[in-house]
C-alpha cells in the first residue's frame, strides 16, 4: 500500500512564486498603472476583475477537458481533475462577480447591468455551482462521477451558447479594449500590469488547483484502505 | 428499423399509462392554471414591454409545469426498477432516451395546449404577428425544455434530493432557450421585432442538446 | 467435471464490489456450465442479490471479471442471452400483465416471435388467468409468476432468478420446480438464490455459500460424490 504524506516539494516552491507574483501584481495595480482618465482609482479593480474572470474561465475549459476524458477512460484520477478545477474555478468566479459591482456602481451609475459579458459571466458560475450541487447530492451514489461529467459536458457547451443569446437581446458593455493592444490606446504600463495580474492569478490557480487536487486523491484512497480495513475485520471474525 | 420500434413502443407504452392514470397531465395543468391565474392579479399588460413580462410568466409557467411532469414520468420508471429493466435488455440506450423524451414533449405540448388559450384570456392578449410561426417557437422550446429535462430526470431519479435538484441543473443549462422563447413569444404578440433570429438560436440549442443526450445517454444510464 | 471453456456459461474471477465502504462482494469466484444449476444460498446481506445483479451486467465490479458466455462486456447479443427476476417486479403498475410482456418482447426485438413468445411463456408460469389484469391488482404471487414470465421472454441460456419461490403456493412451487429441471435438461445455466434450499433439492448440482460477501464454499455434489468429503467451511 502506498501511504503518501503532503504534498511534492515543488509546489512549496510555487506557493513562494505565487506569493512574490501577488506582490508584484498588487505593485503593477495600485502603483506602476497610470490612474485612468475617465473612471480614476477605482478603474484599478479592473485588473482583479479581469484576471480572476480569465482564470475562472481557463478552469472550467480544464473541467470541460477532465469531463470528457473521464467519460472516455473513467479514471478517477480525471473526475479528481474535473472537481478541483469546477472548486477553485468557482471561487476566481465569485471574486469576478463581487469585483464588478464594485466598479460599475461608481462608473456606470448601478450595481449590475443585464449585459451580455456579466450576465454570461453570472450565468456561468451558476452553471458549476450547478455541477457542484450534483456532485454533493450525488455524493456515495455509484454515478457520482459519470453523472457530474455529464453535466461538465452540458455546461460547457452552454457557455457560449448562453453568451451568444445574452448578446443578442442587448449589449452595453464597454467595447473590448484589451484584445486590441496597443492600438485601442491603452496604456503600455496597464497592459503589463493586466498581465502581471493574470500571471499571478494563474499561479495562485494552479496552487490551489493542485492543493485540492491531492485533497480528492487521498480522499480516494482513504475510502479503499477504510474498505480493505473492515475487510481485514469481517475475516478475523469468520 | 428495430431502434424505431423501440422508441415507439416506448411512447405508446407511456401514452397508455397516461391514459389510464392521467397523473401527468392534471398535476401539470393545475399547477400551471394556478401560476396563471396568480401572475393575472397582478398586472394586465398593455405596453411591448409588459407583454415581454407576460411571455415570460407563460414560460416560467410552463418550465415549472414541466419539471414536475418529468419527475413523475421517471417515477414510474422508478417505481418497480423498470429503469434497471430497461437496462438488461439489447435495446440501445439512445433510443430508450428518445422514446422517453418525445412521450414527455408531448404531454407538455398537450398541456401547454389548454394553457395557451386561458393565458390569453387572464392577459387579455392576442396574437399580431403570425401565429403559425409562433407554434414552431412552441415545440421548439418545449422540446428545448425537454430533452435536458428528460436527460436530467433519468440522471436524478434514484437521488433522494431529486425534485430539488431537477430544477437546479436544468434551469441554468435552459438559459439560452428561455431568453430565445420569451423573446419570441414577446414578438408574436406584439407583432414585431425579430422572430427569425430567435428560431435560429432555438433550433441551435436544440440540434446541440439533442445531439449531446443521444451520445452520452448510455454512458449516464450505467450509473443509475 | 465439464469443464471445457465452450460449456462455460458465466465466470466470475475475483470479484468485489464495493459500495463506497461496505463490502457486499468480496473475491468471489466460480463458474456455471451449460446444463447446470446452481444454488446461491446465505444469509440477509450476505451478497446474493448483488451477485445476480453483477452477474447480470447490471452493477460493475469494483475489481476483478466477469464473463457471460466468454464475453467481459454486456453486448446486445449477451443481453438477449440473459434473464434476469430480480426482487422488483420489473413491471409497470398501470399495464396490463400481457401489455408489459408485449413491451418487453419488442425491447428484445422479437419481432414475429412476440406473439408466441409471450403465450408461451404466460403459459409456462401459469399466468394465463389475470393476463388482462393491469399490474397494481395482482396479488404478490401472481406478480412474482408475472416477472418470471417477463425473465423468461426472450428464452435466455443463462437464468439469473432471485428467490423464485417466495411469495408462491404449494402448487405453484412445484410448477416453477418442473420448469427448473425441464430448462437444465435443455442446457440452460441457472444461478437461482433462496432462503428455502429444500425446494432446490434434487435440482441443484450444487451451491455456493456467500456469508457477508465471501465465498464459503462452493461445491458440486457430483464431486463432493467422488471425491473423499472433507469437513465442510460451513460457517
Amino acid at each position: 500500500m502506498r501511504v503518501q504524506g503532503g504534498l511534492p516539494r515543488w509546489w512549496f516552491g510555487l506557493v513562494g512564486v505565487t506569493g512574490v507574483a501577488l506582490i508584484l501584481g498588487v505593485l503593477h495595480a495600485l502603483w506602476f498603472a497610470p490612474t485612468e482618465r475617465t473612471m480614476g482609482t477605482v478603474q484599478r479593480i479592473f485588473y482583479y476583475h479581469v484576471s480572476s474572470a480569465w482564470t475562472a474561465f481557463v478552469a472550467f475549459f480544464i473541467n470541460f477537458l477532465a469531463c470528457l476524458a473521464y467519460v472516455k477512460t473513467r479514471r478517477p484520477k480525471w473526475d479528481a481533475v474535473a472537481v478541483s478545477a469546477a472548486e477553485v474555478g468557482v471561487i476566481f468566479g465569485t471574486v469576478n462577480l463581487i469585483t464588478g459591482p464594485i466598479w460599475a456602481k461608481p462608473v456606470w451609475g448601478i450595481w449590475w447591468t443585464w449585459d451580455a459579458r456579466l450576465t454570461s459571466t453570472l450565468v456561468m458560475w451558476l452553471l458549476y455551482v450547478s455541477y457542484l450541487l450534483l456532485r454533493q447530492f450525488a455524493a456515495e451514489h455509484p454515478g457520482q462521477r459519470v453523472w457530474a461529467a455529464a453535466f461538465g459536458i452540458f455546461a460547457f457547451v452552454d457557455v457560449p451558447i448562453v453568451y451568444l443569446s445574452i448578446r443578442l437581446w442587448r449589449t452595453q458593455h464597454p467595447g473590448p479594449v484589451i484584445a486590441g493592444g496597443e492600438q485601442s490606446g491603452i496604456d503600455p504600463r496597464m497592459f503589463l500590469a493586466l498581465h502581471v495580474c493574470f500571471a499571478a492569478f494563474l499561479l495562485l490557480f494552479i496552487v490551489l488547483f493542485y492543493w485540492r487536487y491531492r485533497l480528492e486523491q487521498q480522499r480516494v484512497e482513504l475510502a479503499e484502505l477504510r474498505a480493505r480495513l473492515q475487510r481485514l475485520h469481517i475475516d478475523r471474525l469468520a | 428499423m428495430s431502434y424505431w420500434t423501440v422508441t415507439r413502443h416506448i411512447v405508446v407504452k407511456d401514452l397508455r399509462s397516461e391514459a389510464r392514470t392521467r397523473e401527468l397531465t392534471n398535476a401539470m395543468l393545475f399547477f400551471a392554471l394556478l401560476v396563471l391565474v396568480l401572475f393575472s392579479f397582478s398586472f394586465q399588460p398593455a405596453t411591448d414591454e409588459e407583454r415581454r413580462l407576460a411571455s415570460g410568466i407563460l414560460w416560467i409557467a410552463f418550465l415549472f409545469a414541466g419539471v414536475s411532469m418529468l419527475d413523475r414520468s421517471f417515477w414510474r420508471e422508478r417505481m418497480n426498477e423498470c429503469l434497471e429493466a430497461l437496462r438488461l435488455t439489447p435495446a440501445s440506450a439512445s433510443a430508450l432516451f428518445l422514446g422517453k423524451c418525445l412521450a414527455n414533449a408531448l404531454f407538455l405540448l398537450l398541456a401547454e395546449a389548454v394553457l395557451v388559450p386561458l393565458f390569453l384570456v387572464f392577459f387579455d392578449l392576442s396574437f399580431r404577428g403570425d401565429v403559425g410561426i409562433w407554434l414552431l417557437v412552441l415545440v421548439l422550446g418545449t422540446w428545448a425544455l425537454v430533452v435536458n429535462g428528460t436527460f436530467f430526470a433519468a440522471m436524478t431519479t434514484n437521488l433522494r434530493s431529486r425534485e430539488l435538484l431537477l430544477p437546479l441543473l436544468l434551469l441554468p443549462i435552459s438559459v439560452p432557450a428561455l431568453i430565445a422563447v420569451v423573446e419570441a413569444t414577446a414578438a408574436s404578440l406584439s407583432g414585431e421585432g425579430a422572430l427569425r433570429v430567435w428560431i435560429q438560436v432555438l433550433i441551435a440549442f436544440d440540434l446541440i442538446y439533442t445531439t449531446l443526450a443521444l451520445l452520452l445517454f448510455e454512458t449516464v444510464l450505467e450509473g443509475t | 467435471m465439464n469443464g471445457t471453456s465452450e460449456s462455460r456459461v458465466l465466470a466470475f474471477e475475483r470479484v468485489c464490489k464495493l459500495f463506497s465502504e461496505t463490502v457486499a462482494l468480496w473475491q468471489v469466484s466460480f463458474t456455471l456450465h451449460r446444463g447446470e444449476l446452481m444454488a446461491v444460498t446465505g444469509g440477509n446481506g450476505s451478497g446474493k442479490s448483488t451477485l445476480l445483479r453483477v452477474a447480470a451486467f447490471l452493477l460493475k465490479p469494483s475489481s476483478g471479471t466477469v464473463s457471460a458466455f466468454e464475453q467481459v462486456r454486456p453486448t446486445p447479443a449477451v443481453k438477449r442471452r440473459i434473464g434476469l427476476l430480480g426482487h422488483a417486479s420489473f413491471l409497470y403498475e398501470d399495464l396490463s400483465v400481457e401489455e408489459n410482456l408485449r413491451f418487453y418482447a419488442a425491447l428484445y426485438a422479437l419481432g414475429r416471435e412476440a406473439e408466441e413468445r409471450v403465450a408461451r411463456v404466460l403459459g409456462d408460469v401459469g399466468a394465463e388467468e389475470f393476463r388482462h389484469r393491469p399490474v397494481r391488482a395482482l396479488s404478490h404471487g401472481m406478480r412474482k409468476k408475472a416477472s418470471l414470465a417477463r425473465a423468461l421472454l426472450a428464452d435466455p441460456d443463462l437464468l439469473l432468478l432471485d428467490e423464485p419461490f417466495s411469495g408462491l403456493d404449494r402448487e405453484s412451487i412445484e410448477r416453477v420446480r418442473a420448469l427448473m429441471r425441464q430448462w437444465r435438461e435443455r442446457g440452460k445455466a441457472l444461478l437461482v438464490t433462496t432462503h428455502q434450499a429444500e425446494f432446490l433439492e434434487g435440482i441443484a448440482d450444487g451451491e455456493i455459500v456467500l456469508d457477508r460477501g465471501r465465498v464459503v464454499a462452493w461445491r458440486r455434489w457430483a464431486e463432493i460424490a467422488t471425491l473423499a468429503p472433507s469437513p465442510t467451511a460451513d460457517a
